[in-house]
């Protein structure tokens, strides 16, 4: 009888215990670390030039590929505001949006050439991911050329459970800050829709 | 039999109780954490908006001469030194242009140990005398690095920054590039402390240095040209990209 009744109070605790770890898993599986999500992109990206080498693909095709990745993996709202700095507020609601969108296809374009010359040239190993709090980290790659070897850092938020990056370090300079820099200067003296030109004039070439 | 059925009867009761109970809880407690997170992830842009600069530190009196320098070496890259170091590049054997580089950082070893010393960098100032000592013998005369120390990249110019300079102004040298003030200094000093300075024939001494920076452009040829092609400004470019990597090499 005895043990009937602790089986009483035993089962259903097990069960509970086992529930709620069923429970648990999908929440932690939606925020993933931020360089495995890092990782998981480049794999990818990678697999999509190798596939597209293979079958002969004319290359825009495979950059319309490649372009729905780096969507995953870069804030491309949050980078252009960060680029314009305390201009973004002096720009009108029309502008923000052109802003976002040439400047996102320009950093776009010259990030998928890297990537592109890297996978034909270069090794690129994860270095160390360096999570500041559960909303900030810093995710450390190599890029192994021939002769030389390029620390790439990426700085990384944690937005609606998933890592971006907001901000990428070539050799100690911060991309963010230089295009923030590169764009005061311009805005000094011509307005923001020059700026805008200007960018659209780079993405024609 | 019927204590069994029993017992089977209340678990299943108590799965289906707290199956109900587990999965709304959770569901209660999710729009809820979602809106606190907005705030707090304006409250993240904002922080990380701040963390960036938003004026150049640095003031550029001399932009227009800077703007032509700055023009010439642009020049001077795409015509002289990319040619060259291409060809270069072709004729050389890799592990040559490597060992080379090895035998130029070598030979200024003496300059950084002594800034290491003047910035109280003792730790990287052994190491560089390690290194010095071992790869000028084992090394044979610097070409290997048996002694695998990693250069300190410590000079003058950051020795000064530690001392309390400030940058002082921009400045484009012709063929050397960007610097400001401060670092020309430095570099002028550090200049003396280089055994190819003593060098008599200027004409020798002046080839070795454009043969150091050949091989060394040599190693990347397209460095220049990459960072180019990302520019929507390509001389604030230049002017930020060199204020920032000196910040950070101050700073280690």
């Amino acid at each position: 009888m005895n043990l009937k009744k602790i089986l009483y109070i035993i089962f259903p605790l097990i069960l509970c215990f086992s529930l709620s770890i069923f429970a648990a898993q999908p929440i932690e599986k939606t925020s993933q670390e931020p360089l495995e999500k890092l990782k998981k992109v480049f794999d990818k990206g990678f697999e999509i030039i190798i596939i597209a080498s293979s079958s002969l693909d004319n290359n825009e095709s495979v950059r319309d590929r490649l372009w729905g990745i780096i969507n995953e993996l870069f804030d491309f709202n949050r980078i252009s505001m960060l680029a314009a700095g305390p201009n973004w507020k002096s720009f009108t609601e029309d502008e923000k949006k052109e802003f976002i969108e040439v400047f996102t296809e320009f950093l776009g374009n010259t990030y998928l050439d890297k990537i592109q010359e890297a996978y034909a040239n270069d090794k690129i190993e994860y270095f160390k991911q360096d999570i500041i709090n559960e909303k900030k980290a810093v995710v450390s790659t190599l890029v192994l050329k021939k002769n030389t070897t390029i620390p790439v850092d990426y700085a990384m938020i944690n937005v609606n459970k998933a890592w971006k990056v907001y901000d990428v370090k070539v050799e100690g300079v911060s991309l963010v800050q230089n295009y923030r820099n590169q764009f005061a200067n311009i805005l000094l003296n011509e307005p923001p829709k020059k700026l805008i030109q200007r960018i659209k004039k780079k993405n024609i070439k | 039999m019927k204590t069994k059925y029993k017992l089977i009867n209340t678990a299943l009761f108590i799965f289906f109780i707290t199956s109900l109970f587990i999965p709304s809880y959770s569901y209660c407690s999710e729009p809820k954490k979602e809106k606190a997170d907005i705030s707090y992830e304006e409250g993240l842009f904002t922080e990380i908006n701040e963390n960036f600069a938003d004026t150049p530190k640095v003031s550029d009196p001399f932009i227009l001469i800077n703007k032509a320098f700055f023009y010439f070496n642009d020049k001077f890259y795409y015509y002289i030194l990319k040619p060259a170091a291409k060809g270069y590049d072709y004729i050389m054997p890799d592990p040559f242009q490597k060992s080379i580089d090895n035998f130029f950082n070598n030979i200024s070893a003496p300059i950084r140990l002594i800034n290491c010393l003047l910035q109280g960098k003792f730790q990287k100032g052994a190491d560089e005398f390690r290194g010095f000592v071992i790869n000028s013998s084992v090394g044979l005369f610097g070409f290997f690095n048996p002694a695998k120390i990693e250069a300190s990249e410590e000079d003058l110019g950051q020795t000064l920054a530690v001392y309390g300079v400030d940058n002082g102004f921009y400045l484009v040298l012709p063929f050397l590039g960007p610097t400001t003030a401060r670092d020309s200094i430095g570099a002028a000093a550090d200049y003396f402390l280089h055994p190819f300075s003593y060098i008599e024939d200027t004409e020798v001494a002046l080839g070795i240095r454009g043969f150091e920076r050949l091989n060394y452009t040599s190693l990347d040829s397209e460095k220049y040209e990459r960072l180019m092609r990302s520019a929507i400004d390509p001389y604030e470019l230049m002017k930020d990209g060199y204020l920032q990597i000196r910040a950070e090499k101050i700073k280690k």
